[in-house]
């Protein structure tokens, strides 16, 4: 009798999932100076749960040092199980162009495939009737601020753009700058722009994309387009920016701010861990880039991180046990808890946020006000580089704005 | 105890034991132990560059199973697009700086130091040390000294030079000659070493000639050194043509290309159209055209040296 119930027991451990799984898997992510210790977190939470799996990691320089070790990989046919990939096809790890090569999984099968996803970001990751991956979190980009200096300096956070450039006149007598900004660093100059073009585009035209992709509109033939990039010039015209903004990469802009040098930088949250690794005694608070009007501005939010499952996994039903585990099995929750983006859930409520995403919460329950990140349904990188370097072409005086939307086009018919 | 060991001609002692190894047949030519390492030089570097050269005429994005034969399209865009023309402007302007700088700067070094200076060892060693420091990591350091915060503009501000502070990296004139001088300071000290090894070369008795006869030494080192010193110079301006046109790592590190292509190089724009952009067949052709460039410097250069030792002989 012991024995059969012993055996009875045995079989009903070895039916629970997180015992079917064994076996190893590969993953791969970018990381900065600091490693990927949110990425780390997650496998070993993972291999918590199932204790049969050994998950192993190698992580890669952010920048362009990640997407050309992915890419050779899945080239050369050493593609790893799982891989760190961004949502759309105008970056350099976006999903959707792997998709079309036949390098992951299709998810759709998976149960959560109908429901994880918001609606308004769902061609980020589906094409056709095939998902590409599977989201970590949702990234608000909001202008994240030192809230012990905002109170210095005796200003009030700006609702509308005119109040903007008022207080940054304001901030730049007394010696600081409303923003920090890597203007050198195509990548955080173009999500500036980006930013104001969500309000300047999206918020009158929330289909531009579409239209975009059809050919229907040009950047150049746009106003809204050359409303948000004349914006950035009155804002370097108001002294917005930090001193030799132009000049300046991630390296010096980051601790601008964090040193108290700027009060604000304009970041995808996710970042506020890596803001707060440079200096822990940072309060922070975060508000949304504005608009011309209080009642016209929109705030950028989408599903950007996620993972892949590589298509030719030797070790699919585990690979897919992680997917399902970032899904359903908390592991997107311990992620954005420990980056500072958001789950979907919060995303939707504005409920249960980071202390230091407080100020945004009312911006991201705004009906038809939320736009996933403008640059992320892009025909290819290349345009959002294009955009990134042109406005430190902006900066120095060496493009106008009417020629930095040509180039954008350009960029775009480019195969 | 009878000794088993033998000793040969040579005096080396071959215990009894060892047989004597047999001569290789006579029908085996002395160069083929070279053949296997040939063959795989070869195969690795040439074919698989003559094989790599093939996607510069395909539309190839780095993740299909299959290029488009696209014939000359790349090379047309290539001339046709503003940045890659600008590219190539840039490395030939790069190159021609390069060349002229790092020569002058290192002959002037190397003249100086074949003095007899009793520190010369150690100042030979300061100014060669930059040559083995990583491009990379001198070149951060070059961007913190550079920035609009840091020491040069620091030393500007406490000179009462306050116009003259700049976001070197960033302005769209400085910002070239801002790489010159990084790249002078790295790489003179090479062109040094090789001139050094040549001025030791010149026998002393033919300066000290030109001395006796009342040459000035402006005149020893134009009619004199300069001439014997031409054999060392061509190796020197050889290699500092080939490295000066495929400047790479210090742009990358200090400006990125930028300011809007301010400092872009073919090199740059190889790697930043292949693997950031994903533009593999481009990318390519613009690796083939900065080859040819490379190879026709290098011949033209060679041509000319020979050209100019024959009229001399």
């Amino acid at each position: 009798m012991k024995r059969t119930l012993a055996l009875l027991s045995l079989t009903a451990l070895l039916a629970s999932p997180a015992l079917a799984q064994s076996g190893e898997l590969r993953l791969i992510a970018q990381a900065s100076e600091q490693g990927n210790p949110t990425m780390q977190a997650l496998v070993n939470a993972f291999m918590k749960k199932y204790p049969n799996v050994k998950v192993r990691t190698e992580f890669f320089p952010i920048g362009t040092g990640y997407p050309q070790v992915l890419r050779t990989q899945l080239q050369g046919g050493n593609a790893p199980d799982l891989f760190y990939v961004t949502a759309g096809s105008g970056g350099q790890v976006s999903v959707l162009p792997f998709l079309d090569a036949g390098y992951v999984a299709d998810l759709s099968k998976r149960p959560w495939a109908k429901t994880v996803i918001p609606t308004a970001s769902r061609g980020l990751y589906w094409k056709g009737n095939q998902l590409a991956a599977v989201p970590l979190g949702m990234t608000p980009i909001a202008a994240v601020y030192n809230a012990d200096l905002l109170g210095q300096l005796g200003v009030s956070i700006p609702r509308t753009m005119p109040e903007l450039l008022k207080t940054c006149q304001v901030i730049r007598s007394k010696g600081k700058s409303m923003f920090a900004l890597a203007g050198a660093n195509p990548q955080n100059a173009g999500l500036l722009a980006a930013t104001l073009a969500e309000n300047y585009v999206l918020g009158s035209d929330p289909q531009w994309n579409a239209k975009r992709a059809a050919g229907k509109v040009t950047f150049a033939g746009t106003a809204g387009w050359k409303k948000a990039l004349q914006t950035l010039l009155d804002m370097q015209k108001a002294g917005c920016f930090i001193p030799g903004v132009e000049g300046a990469d991630l390296p010096q802009a980051a601790p601008a701010m964090a040193s108290g040098q700027a009060l604000a930088f304009v970041i995808p949250t996710g970042a506020i861990s890596a803001l707060k690794s440079i200096n822990p005694k940072l309060n922070l608070g975060a508000f949304v880039l504005p608009g011309p009007t209080a009642a016209s501005t929109v705030l950028a939010v989408s599903p950007t991180d996620a993972i892949a499952v590589s298509k030719n996994s030797k070790n699919l039903p585990a690979a897919l046990a992680f997917a399902d585990f970032i899904a359903t099995g908390g592991g997107s929750e311990l992620y954005t808890k420990a980056t500072g983006d958001i789950s979907t859930q919060q995303a939707a409520t504005g409920k249960n946020l980071p202390p230091e995403l407080a100020g945004i919460a009312p911006a991201l329950t705004r009906k038809n006000r939320v736009f996933p990140l403008i640059q992320i349904e892009w025909s290819n990188p290349q345009v959002y580089t294009t955009l990134g370097e042109g406005v430190q072409g902006l900066l120095t005086g060496q493009l106008t704005v009417d020629a930095l939307l040509a180039r954008m086009d350009a960029a775009w018919n480019r195969k | 105890m009878t000794s088993q060991n033998s000793r040969n001609v040579l005096g080396v002692v071959r215990p009894s034991g060892e047989r004597k190894r047999p001569n290789p047949p006579r029908h085996v030519p002395p160069w083929a132990w070279a053949v296997p390492a040939v063959l795989l030089v070869f195969l690795a570097r040439y074919v698989a560059a003559v094989a790599g050269g093939w996607y510069a005429f395909t539309d190839w994005n780095g993740l299909t199973p299959t290029a488009n034969f696209t014939g000359l399209a790349n090379f047309r865009q290539i001339f046709t697009d503003e940045g890659a023309r600008g590219a190539l402007l840039n490395t030939v302007k790069f190159a021609a700086c390069f060349v002229v700088l790092t020569n002058l700067v290192g002959l002037f070094l190397a003249v100086a130091l074949n003095q007899h200076l009793k520190t010369r060892y150690l100042l030979r060693t300061v100014f060669f040390a930059p040559v083995v420091m990583s491009q990379l990591a001198t070149a951060f350091i070059w961007r913190f000294l550079f920035d609009y915060s840091g020491p040069v503009n620091g030393v500007l501000g406490a000179l009462g030079l306050e116009s003259l502070k700049k976001t070197w990296l960033a302005n769209p004139t400085w910002s070239f000659w801002a790489v010159v001088v990084v790249l002078v300071w790295q790489f003179s000290g090479l062109a040094m070493v090789i001139l050094l090894a040549g001025l030791q070369g010149i026998p002393q008795e033919v300066e000290e000639a030109a001395e006796i006869d009342g040459a000035s030494s402006w005149q020893r080192l134009v009619r004199v050194t300069l001439p014997l010193l031409a054999p060392a110079l061509a190796i020197s301006i050889q290699l500092s043509v080939i490295s000066g046109l495929a400047i790479f790592d210090t742009v990358m590190a200090l400006t990125n290309g930028g300011p809007l292509g301010a400092t872009e190089t073919l090199a740059t724009q190889v790697y930043k159209q292949t693997f950031v952009f994903g533009r593999y067949g481009y990318g390519t052709a613009l690796a083939l055209l900065l080859t040819i460039l490379i190879v026709a410097a290098a011949l033209i250069q060679q041509l000319t040296t020979r050209a100019t030792e024959r009229r001399n002989a």
